[in-house]
């Protein structure tokens, strides 16, 4: 008996010692007060590189969806985020459009289907090719022989080259085509360097950085300084890019000093840094707005159906509680941050729940079986598959809370949470009810094409069966049309249109936002959402 | 009444999880006369509140009251590690005696599937189980079960083993008695003292493996009240809103500590010879 106590005693001790290393463990060893200053270079981060290095971890949620061949899906975002390649022209934070591998002085004719771009007489690829007007035309030759979405853009007739200049004829008139070739899928590689598999080896880019590995399983990226790089010297020596989707992962891993910096930090947390004096955290409003596409290939086809969804949602609450106050209200599928009629457009379908049941009751949607749940007015159960990421902190909950509004008027959501990739290609083959994702629209600088790309009959990741003649009509017209404040117009009846048919949710518009330790210096949170390093992108 | 007095008695500590473990199960099967809200019901103004009076535990990330959802959770928590036992000890007793008491044929196939079985980490084939199957309740009950009930039979095998060439079953069989009644009579009724003592020590573990899988995605889906689910939700607010995490982690603590050591105490109850 005494035997006994005595070991239980000591298994007492041995807890209670277990539990304290545990903590311990846990503990926040920087802290989001003590941040680490070690680890960024290398001698102190051991296996980052040779001593010396100046080597920079940078995490995130979002990665490539198959490897980095710009040309493929959104995958040019990560060719241009990684610092590999850069555009004949760029966004600015107004969401203006310049010069960047072309000098500003690009021009058109005056019905706008040919322009002329004289590309920069000094920018070189990191293999040391000098970029020609030749070259050039090339790559955005391979955009439209291998690529998906490049007549989405533009269809050209003719691209012609003589030296350092570029001459583009299209099809339509192409107001805006300096915004469409900023465009990450326009991301300007070098096609005569023989890569096989672009996607696996990386493109040969004119950017500071050259991939150094890819790893498609893990998706995390390590780029290093590009030596040739015609924009000066490259900061850096290296920059791993490590991919997690999980939020929590991501701020305990910029706790414990293993990241240098993190892209778009849970609303959750990205306060705590924001009180530090150890950490930076840049934000910006960007252009992306939480949509939920809704497929009306099945249930939803049913206009009824998507007007009561909408109606039960308040998205007021949910960007003030649920989002911390980090989010803006959706109203518009263009955010509130850029001139698109975010306070002038009428939203027939703002919240009410009661409307919302009372219109499910007069359509003949009704619990018939007694599970809490209707079902349509044929008697078939409503289960709707909600597929989203959480790639995106603000995804989630979004659907969570959807499921809790429209179980309140009767209808069920079944969450589906899936990778980023997965998503992506779930969008393209239509294969959900609803699917939530986070779109830069204004990733040009105008949404036009993300509009097209969405929500046009033919649109690449419109398999929502979405066809409305009087949209399609509107973004003819806004293709075509080159006044500015015109074409803005016409964008507002378009997206009125789209609000009009309950075409979508649009949840909120997210800000997003990068928080580093203070040693690291120029890593970006752009409108654009796709400009994060370059070559002054530093660690002290 | 003198007699139940004698055995609270001589087994205060037995008495005393065993009376836990009633007011456990008292709280699943009536969740609504402990709970002070509904567990689904998400004010989402409220989302994220700090344990307070009119929340006891806190609200969660949608608003829902963690207290009543701690409550419900009991109910999904008990009902899915009781369905397992339950599932893996009459299966894999089964099979076990099936083995041990018939042909090497049998015993071959039966065994070897158990040993393949046994050849993969247990969670770690759960969770491709329930990957394969998609994610649920049931699928993650399954996947568990699948990987358990080997366990059951090896032990109720081994039992068999001993006693099937034991002098009183030959007599039984002499006398005429059938194989279902000797399988029954005789291999059954003396595996399953140590069968008992088995499950009921397997209850905590088994409800450990549900939350595992659940707070991995594999088992029990939003807005389900299930303590691994809740403290998968809770993953990201633990710096912010640690309640989240602490309140459904220490009433799965103290489940699984209960039903530990009431199979414990089971234990030195059937098998007092051993102590």
């Amino acid at each position: 008996m005494r035997r006994r106590k005595v070991q239980g005693t000591g298994t007492v001790i041995l807890a209670a010692v277990t539990a304290v290393c545990l903590l311990a463990g846990c503990g926040d060893g920087s802290g989001a007060g003590t941040a680490a200053s070690a680890n960024s270079v290398s001698e102190a981060s051991g296996d980052s590189g040779s001593a010396g290095e100046k080597v920079l971890t940078v995490g995130s949620g979002q990665a490539t969806s198959s490897g980095l061949d710009p040309v493929v899906d959104y995958d040019g975002w990560y060719v241009l985020r990684y610092g590999i390649a850069q555009t004949l022209t760029r966004m600015n934070d107004d969401m203006s459009v310049s010069g960047w591998l072309v000098s500003d002085d690009y021009s058109s004719n005056e019905d706008h289907t040919e322009w002329t771009f004289t590309i920069r007489d000094d920018v070189t690829f990191s293999n040391g090719t000098k970029l020609t007007a030749e070259l050039a035309k090339a790559s955005i030759e391979n955009v439209f022989a291998n690529g998906q979405r490049g007549p989405e853009y533009f269809t050209p007739t003719e691209i012609a080259a003589e030296g350092q200049t570029l001459t583009i004829k299209t099809e339509n008139p192409e107001p805006i085509l300096p915004n469409k070739l900023s465009d990450p899928l326009f991301a300007i590689i070098d096609t005569t360097a023989g890569t096989s598999d672009p996607a696996a080896e990386g493109p040969v880019g004119t950017g500071p950085f050259t991939l150094d590995s890819y790893d498609p399983t893990t998706k995390e990226c390590v780029v290093v300084k590009n030596r040739n790089y015609w924009g000066g010297d490259v900061a850096l020596d290296k920059i791993d890019f490590v991919y997690t989707e999980d939020q929590s992962a991501l701020t305990m891993a910029l706790q414990s000093g293993e990241f240098d910096a993190v892209y778009n930090l849970s609303m959750n947390d990205v306060g705590s840094f924001e009180n530090s004096s150890d950490y930076t955290v840049e934000k910006g409003t960007g252009g992306r707005t939480t949509i939920g596409f809704m497929n009306e290939n099945g249930p939803l086809g049913d206009m009824v159906l998507r007007e009561a969804i909408l109606r039960s949602l308040d998205k007021e609450t949910y960007c003030s509680s649920l989002l911390m106050g980090q989010y803006t209200p959706g109203i518009t599928l263009l955010t509130s941050a850029a001139d698109y009629g975010y306070g002038e457009l009428k939203d027939p379908n703002a919240y009410d729940p009661e409307s919302a049941a009372q219109l499910l009751d007069q359509a003949g949607y009704q619990d018939r079986d007694g599970d809490g749940f209707r079902e349509d007015p044929d008697g078939n159960t409503i289960d709707l598959d909600y597929v989203y990421y959480t790639g995106r902190p603000e995804q989630q909950i979004m659907v969570e809370a959807t499921q809790a509004a429209l179980a309140e008027i009767g209808i069920k959501i079944t969450p589906d949470v899936q990778d980023t990739s997965v998503v992506m290609n779930r969008q393209k083959s239509g294969d959900y009810d609803l699917l939530c994702m986070s779109i830069n629209m204004m990733n040009c600088g105008d949404p036009e094409n993300q509009m097209k790309t969405f929500f046009c009959e033919g649109g690449t990741y419109n398999a929502t069966g979405y066809d409305s003649k009087e949209f399609n009509d509107l973004m003819d017209q806004v293709s075509v049309t080159a006044d500015p404040e015109q074409r803005k117009e016409l964008v507002k009846q378009a997206e009125q249109v789209l609000l009009d048919d309950a075409a979508a949710i649009y949840y909120c518009y997210p800000n997003i936002n990068f928080v580093m330790k203070k040693n690291v210096t120029n890593i970006y949170a752009t409108p654009a959402d796709f400009y994060w390093v370059n070559e002054k992108t530093d660690i002290s | 009444m003198k007699r139940v007095s004698r055995f609270i008695r001589n087994h205060k500590a037995f008495t005393v999880f065993f009376c836990l473990a009633l007011l456990l199960v008292a709280v699943a099967c009536f969740p609504s006369l402990f709970a002070s809200q509904d567990p689904l019901k998400a004010v989402m103004t409220d989302a994220a509140q700090a344990p307070s009076q009119q929340h006891w535990f806190g609200t969660d990330k949608l608003g829902r009251d963690l207290y009543s959802r701690v409550i419900y959770g009991t109910r999904i928590s008990l009902l899915t590690s009781f369905a397992l036992v339950g599932i893996v000890s009459v299966l894999g007793t089964a099979l076990g005696i099936l083995a041990g008491y018939s042909g090497r044929a049998a015993a071959a196939v039966i065994m070897r599937l158990s040993d393949m079985m046994m050849a993969f980490p247990g969670l770690v084939l759960a969770i491709a189980i329930a990957g394969i199957m998609g994610a649920g309740t049931a699928n993650a009950v399954f996947a568990v079960a699948a990987v358990t009930w080997p366990k059951y039979a090896r032990l109720s095998r081994s039992l068999v083993l001993k006693i099937k060439d034991r002098d009183f079953v030959a007599a039984a069989r002499l006398d005429g008695s059938g194989t279902l009644y000797i399988l029954r009579k005789y291999m059954l009724q003396l595996s399953l003292p140590s069968i008992l003592v088995t499950a009921a020590a397997d209850i905590g573990k088994m409800m450990l493996e549900m939350a595992a899988l659940s707070f991995l995605g594999f088992g029990a889906q939003p807005p389900a009240p299930e303590w691994g689910l809740m403290m998968n939700e809770a993953r990201t607010y633990l710096q912010t809103a640690p309640w989240m995490m602490i309140f459904p982690g220490a009433a799965m603590f103290l489940t699984v500590a209960v039903f530990n050591m009431l199979g414990d105490c089971l234990r030195d109850l059937i098998t007092p010879e051993e102590e």
